[in-house]
């Protein structure tokens, strides 16, 4: 007998619960196209009543489980709609153990404790992270939407060589005396269940560097043995034997920057790879079997036409990617585009425009099976990113590198962008660190703000849950601000549910009318019906295209000052 | 150290000096009158006032003076020249000496905006070294902010100044300042008749204006001995010759003894002095009468409650004296007396012919108003002074904090406000757009602009004002006049059978007419007559609605004429008008604030440009938005906010939300600034742009 983790996640729309292993020691981790394993949750009956798995892997296709799940209401319904984790007992006499080794000697912890720390609810913002940002900066070259803390290295050849290297390899060692030192004064880091490498063009980075890196966090936190290991990277800059070796070091998500599969377009935002990079960039990806492996793209470019927009996203989907993220282009002071062009002005689509291609997004890929999980995010069922997950559901993170944000301590705090300011940051804080960490947290102090205040946090949550289609758990919120608040946020609320750009849910995930829930709050009952409604999320795609409306107006209306 | 700063540090370390100085340095001083009067004589108590002394032990003498009336030997020649060695030694001890009525000249200046006054009274105070030239400030007399800024007076004030003259004999000359615009009239006119003469100074290259008129005639009322000026005789244009012709043809004065003038050079300024001891007659004496003193100004200070600026007219008034203000009943003890040089210098008592101030701890300025007369409670007048007046308002307008949360500041300070200003009328309103707010009532559109300016300058106030409207009679169906001003207040079509409006009378010079009879024919206007002064002058009468000059009526002629042209009206009276109430409807909800009483035949057009500034303005919002403008039921303008389609942020890398927060709760203060109309949110700029508008095109 063994203990398997298998993650359950239950899609509002569909009123279906999903399951997938989460134990890479089953041999469908990673998981592959076909896979996970999926099965079906009886609501009415609140079990599971079956679950199978398809997988062609070795040993897959043997697991046909037609046990029942056993578990508790709670379980399942205690306002969380993302169960993770729940242990399943069963017997698996084959294990995988490919990627064991790359996790390190802390890979193989034991079931209790991984069992434990699967639970999200644990860490409501206070609770140790398990998950990391790590910033690697360098790029080619600085595309003319960016603003982010980037260091342009121009493209490699014989004669810079030395210096690229020389550059990245004293910013890994600075990054890796950042990673150690700050979790070395925590007196017992856990494990990591995801990381993220993000960017820059973290695929620019050798990948003897980015061992480094793991080895240190592996040193120092561990990885749990699930851990998601996503990782940014842009076609044209890396090669079969990169990826391989990426993937040896643990990496098991990918998320390519495409953006736009229009070689003018490509061309017209500064990108540094075209179109041909851009397949031979997947052919890499799909012949390395990654199956785990996120799309970028940006809608509302300059000259853009819905008829563009379109051939982008359908060539996009025809490429099956597990997830695809959509961003609608911001136009940022500083930036080459914040130079030329205007929001809302030619050759710039306009607003109405700009939301016809953000309504076609969500109508198209949806049809191809994706869940529009999150504003700009698109996944098929059990592919949602775990990292960005921490970002909405308000936990906390740690961030590592230049420019990089962090949210632990109940404090959010924003490195250095430059270079030099971020080498001397981490020197500081080695210093400090060694012996004394509250001279330490006084000099993150310095940076940062102080512990994050109840409004600050009451935001943080309205904002971040909202981004997703599971929306705001307003049974967490009371817990976390009281009743009060609650009922306050259902008024400020019923204006927008009752024009259609928001739904409240309740405990049996049914949407409650609108006239159910307007009456309820006028009458004196009103706290006994909103017991009853568990979650309000933003419609797809009427509110999410005006969250931004939706939010301030909720923040207006807080009773906070 | 200058004399101000030092009577004010005097008076306050006085009680630290020692007792036994109180009597010993007493010293009587006599000063001398002119044969054949009163004399009085002065005792100077070491206790208050330190002034240095030459000779005198004591190098921090006092200046407080006690004083006795009544017949006194001839002084000793020795003594006057101390008294006048003294005096000329310090100025500042002599102005508070007492003077008899007949050595006494009250008198104030009249003349146009930019004529000269200020910079004239300035140069008065000068050469007779009540202010020195190191603490002269441009413009001593206007001393807010606001008037030093629009270089018009709006607060009087007053300055007793000394001066020696030619006959040899000191002279008290008591200069009373009038506020230089129409809207004024009142207080112009109490000024006036606080005074016995009257420079009227007009700008010899400029001529007779508008002002000069008005002003001429409310001084001629008041039976005052007029000094004609002529002012800027150094300019190149000037032309003194011609403009005191015109002087004698448009208003009938004597100009042969017209005085040739430049204040800003100093020019005429010893002939203008000697003008006003030779001819505007001393007040009189009437100290045996029971006390009147006319109130000509008045103030609230935070400290000692409304100052009270008056002219005794018959009496005296004494420190501790319990007096009464005969329109007000109220009684009080006079805390402090003094007279004004032009700063704040105490004394004991004053006599009929004085000027000076008293502070008596009253709480508001509506206890004490301009005009009201103030008495003894123990010896009370039988009669008070003529001439008072009921302020009365004629131009109205809503005026609403921005942040809800100032509505209680307004109101303080509007009660403060009113405190020091007894024309000013308010009473509470509320609007569905606006909030809380007030509804005030102005004498007049500088009036209203400067309260307003003050409000928000002085009190720290964010202001929404909505378009200023008139008084309004409707003539209902039952028989009964209903008087309105807020448009919202306008009874029922069907209940109205006519509606009558304020009509004004306009006067302005020839140079001027064009330009005016262009804007007044814009506006309703309607030519009365044009009368030839003399063949190069002119004037112009038309006849306009009120209301069409409460917007932006002055501005509109500054700007045609160069800023240069200037009018003078008064009401003429009521008459028939077509009008009609215009609502604007944001989603079908009307605007109060927005509504407007206007002619029929305007209607179409200010409601279209009101609907397409609010369409400009209002941000699209997450539904449709109807913009309508209607009369009745009618809607004659209408445009459409199309629905918000998109206001959603990317991403955020990384896991920085920070500034993505930023970005929301700035987007969240931006709906805390706007006013909700039903579900519509109206940015604050919006509503003003729009009552911007509503003044121009109403």
């Amino acid at each position: 007998m063994r203990t398997c983790f298998i993650e359950i996640s239950y899609q509002v729309r569909t009123n279906t619960v999903s399951l997938k292993y989460a134990d890479k020691r089953h041999p469908c981790w990673p998981f592959q196209t076909g896979c996970p394993t999926s099965g079906f949750l009886n609501l009415q009956k609140r079990r599971i009543v079956a679950f199978s798995c398809s997988c062609q892997r070795p040993g897959g296709e043997a697991e046909k489980h037609k046990q029942p799940l056993r578990l508790r209401t709670d379980d399942v319904f205690p306002g969380n709609n993302e169960l993770h984790a729940q242990r399943l007992e069963r017997s698996n006499a084959n294990v995988h153990n490919s990627f064991v080794s790359a996790i390190g000697p802390n890979g193989g912890r034991d079931e209790q404790t991984v069992a434990g720390l699967h639970n999200d609810d644990v860490h409501a913002g206070n609770g140790l992270p398990t998950s990391a940002y790590v910033h690697l900066p360098f790029c080619k070259r600085r595309c003319f939407y960016c603003d982010f803390a980037i260091v342009a290295i121009g493209q490699r050849n014989d004669a810079n060589s030395t210096n690229i290297d020389s550059t990245m390899g004293s910013y890994v060692t600075t990054l890796c005396k950042e990673i150690t030192s700050t979790l070395s004064q925590l007196p017992q880091a856990s494990p990591l269940k995801t990381l993220f490498f993000g960017g820059g063009t973290p695929s620019l980075l050798p990948p003897q560097y980015l061992s480094r890196i793991v080895d240190t966090l592996d040193q120092h936190c561990g990885f749990q043995c699930d851990a998601e290991i996503s990782m940014e990277m842009d076609p044209g800059t890396f090669d079969k034997q990169t990826l391989k070796q990426f993937l040896g070091l643990g990496v098991n998500r990918v998320s390519l920057g495409v953006q736009s599969f229009n070689e003018d377009f490509l061309k017209a935002c500064g990108r540094s790879h075209g179109l041909q990079d851009v397949y031979e960039a997947l052919d890499i990806i799909t012949g390395l079997n990654v199956s785990n492996w996120s799309l970028d793209l940006i809608s509302s470019l300059p000259h853009q036409t819905l008829e563009h927009w379109e051939e982008c996203l359908r060539e996009a989907i025809g490429l099956s990617p597990a997830h695809v993220s959509v961003y609608d282009l911001q136009i940022e002071e500083g930036t080459k585009f914040g130079v030329w062009y205007k929001p809302g002005h030619h050759p710039l689509p306009d607003e109405d425009k700009s939301a016809s291609f953000y309504r076609l997004a969500s109508s198209l890929l949806r049809e191809a099976g994706y869940e529009h999980y999150e504003i700009s995010n698109y996944a098929k069922p059990g592919f949602q990113c775990r990292h960005n997950m921490v970002y909405w559901k308000n936990q906390p993170y740690y961030g590592f590198g230049l420019g990089a944000t962090s949210y632990f301590n109940g404090k959010r705090f924003s490195r250095p962008r430059k270079l030099k300011g971020y080498a001397d940051f981490v020197e500081l804080c080695i210093n400090q660190s060694s012996d004394n960490f509250s001279a330490n947290e006084e000099y993150l102090s310095f940076y940062s703000n102080t512990v994050e205040s109840v409004e600050d946090r009451v935001c943080d949550t309205i904002m971040l849950s909202l981004r997703l289609a599971s929306g705001l758990n307003l049974n967490e919120l009371s817990k976390n601000f009281g009743h009060e608040l609650r009922v306050h946020i259902c008024k400020s609320f019923l204006p927008f549910i009752n024009s259609g750009h928001a739904v409240a849910v309740d405990s049996k995930f049914k949407t409650v009318p609108p006239d159910t829930f307007s009456t309820a709050l006028s009458e004196q009952s009103a706290s006994k019906v909103l017991k009853d409604v568990i979650f309000i999320r933003l419609t797809d795609p009427d509110g999410f295209l005006l969250s931004n409306e939706i939010i301030s107006s909720l923040f207006t209306d807080l009773p906070i000052k | 150290m200058d004399i101000l700063a030092r009577i004010q540090a005097a008076s306050i370390t006085a009680p630290c000096l020692a007792p036994q100085h109180h009597h010993k340095h007493l010293q009587q001083l006599c000063f001398p009158m002119s044969t054949g009067h009163h004399f009085s004589c002065f005792y100077m108590h070491q206790n208050h006032f330190p002034v240095a002394m030459p000779g005198h032990p004591c190098r921090i003498p006092s200046g407080s003076i006690r004083c006795q009336s009544g017949a006194v030997e001839a002084p000793e020649m020795q003594d006057v020249k101390f008294s006048k060695s003294m005096l000329s030694f310090d100025m500042g001890k002599d102005r508070l000496s007492k003077v008899p009525a007949s050595q006494i000249r009250n008198f104030s200046i009249i003349a146009h905006i930019d004529h000269g006054k200020s910079t004239l009274a300035d140069k008065l105070l000068q050469v007779t070294g009540t202010v020195s030239d190191r603490e002269m400030k441009e413009q001593f007399l206007d001393n807010m902010d606001l008037e030093r800024e629009r270089g018009i007076t709006i607060k009087l004030q007053a300055a007793r100044m000394r001066y020696v003259a030619k006959d040899g004999e000191p002279y008290c000359l008591n200069l009373i300042d009038t506020p230089g615009h129409v809207d004024f009239s009142y207080e112009v006119s109490r000024s006036l008749a606080a005074c016995e003469g009257a420079l009227l100074v007009v700008d010899a290259s400029q001529g007779v204006e508008a002002q000069t008129l008005a002003n001429v005639y409310l001084a001629l009322e008041n039976n005052l001995e007029i000094i004609p000026v002529l002012n800027k005789i150094d300019l190149p244009g000037a032309d003194p010759e011609r403009v005191r012709n015109e002087i004698e043809e448009i208003v009938g004065l004597d100009c042969s003894e017209a005085i040739f003038c430049s204040a800003k050079e100093g020019i005429g300024i010893q002939e203008i002095l000697e003008s006003i001891v030779a001819k505007v007659p001393p007040p009189k004496d009437t100290s045996m009468n029971p006390l009147r003193a006319l109130i000509f100004d008045s103030y609230y200070d935070p400290y000692r409650g409304v100052i009270v600026y008056f002219r005794v007219v018959d009496g005296s008034i004494k420190i501790h004296d319990k007096i009464q203000f005969m329109a007000s009943g109220k009684e009080y003890e006079v805390d402090e007396l003094g007279v004004l040089s032009p700063g704040q210098m105490q004394v004991n008592e004053l006599f009929a012919g004085e000027v000076g101030y008293l502070a008596a701890s009253i709480r508001s300025v509506a206890d004490a108003r301009v005009g009201d007369t103030i008495t003894s409670s123990a010896n009370k007048a039988g009669m008070a002074l003529s001439g008072y007046q009921e302020a009365v308002p004629m131009v109205f307008c809503g005026l609403f904090p921005v942040d809800a949360d100032q509505f209680g500041e307004l109101r303080e300070a509007l009660e403060k406000l009113q405190l020091n200003d007894a024309a000013l009328k308010y009473e509470p309103e509320s609007s569905s757009a606006m909030g809380f707010g007030f509804r005030c009532g102005f004498l007049g559109l500088l009036h209203m602009e400067i309260v307003q300016e003050r409000l928000e300058r002085e009190y720290g106030l964010n202001l929404i004002t909505t378009a200023p409207s008139v008084v309004y009679r409707v003539q209902c169906a039952d028989n009964t006049v209903v008087e309105c001003s807020n448009p919202c207040e306008l009874p029922e079509p069907g209940k109205r059978v006519w509606i009558e409006e304020p009509f004004i009378e306009m006067i302005t010079p020839k140079e001027y007419i064009g330009t005016l009879m262009e804007l007044a024919q814009e506006r309703r206007g309607e030519f009365k007559e044009m009368k030839y002064i003399t063949e190069s002058r002119a004037s112009v009468i038309y006849i306009l609605p009120l209301a069409e000059m409460v917007g932006d009526f002055f501005d509109q002629l500054k700007s045609r004429s160069k800023g240069y042209a200037s009018m003078e009206y008064s009401l003429s009276g009521y008459r028939k008008s077509d009008l009609v109430r215009l609502d604007i409807l944001i989603n079908g909800e009307p605007m109060d604030p927005l509504a407007a009483i206007v002619h029929k035949d305007k209607a179409f057009a200010v409601g279209r440009a009101l609907t397409q500034k609010l369409k400009e303005l209002i941000p699209r919002q997450m539904f449709k938005i109807p913009i309508q403008a209607a009369i009745g039921t009618r809607v004659i303008a209408s445009e459409s906010i199309s629905a918000m389609r998109k206001d959603v942020l990317a991403k955020c890398y990384g896991g920085d939300i920070s500034r993505k927060k930023k970005l929301l709760k700035k987007q969240a203060e931006g709906k805390k600034r706007m006013k909700s109309v039903g579900r519509v949110e109206v940015p604050q700029d919006a509503f003003m742009a729009v009552l911007r508008l509503e003044k121009e095109v109403v």
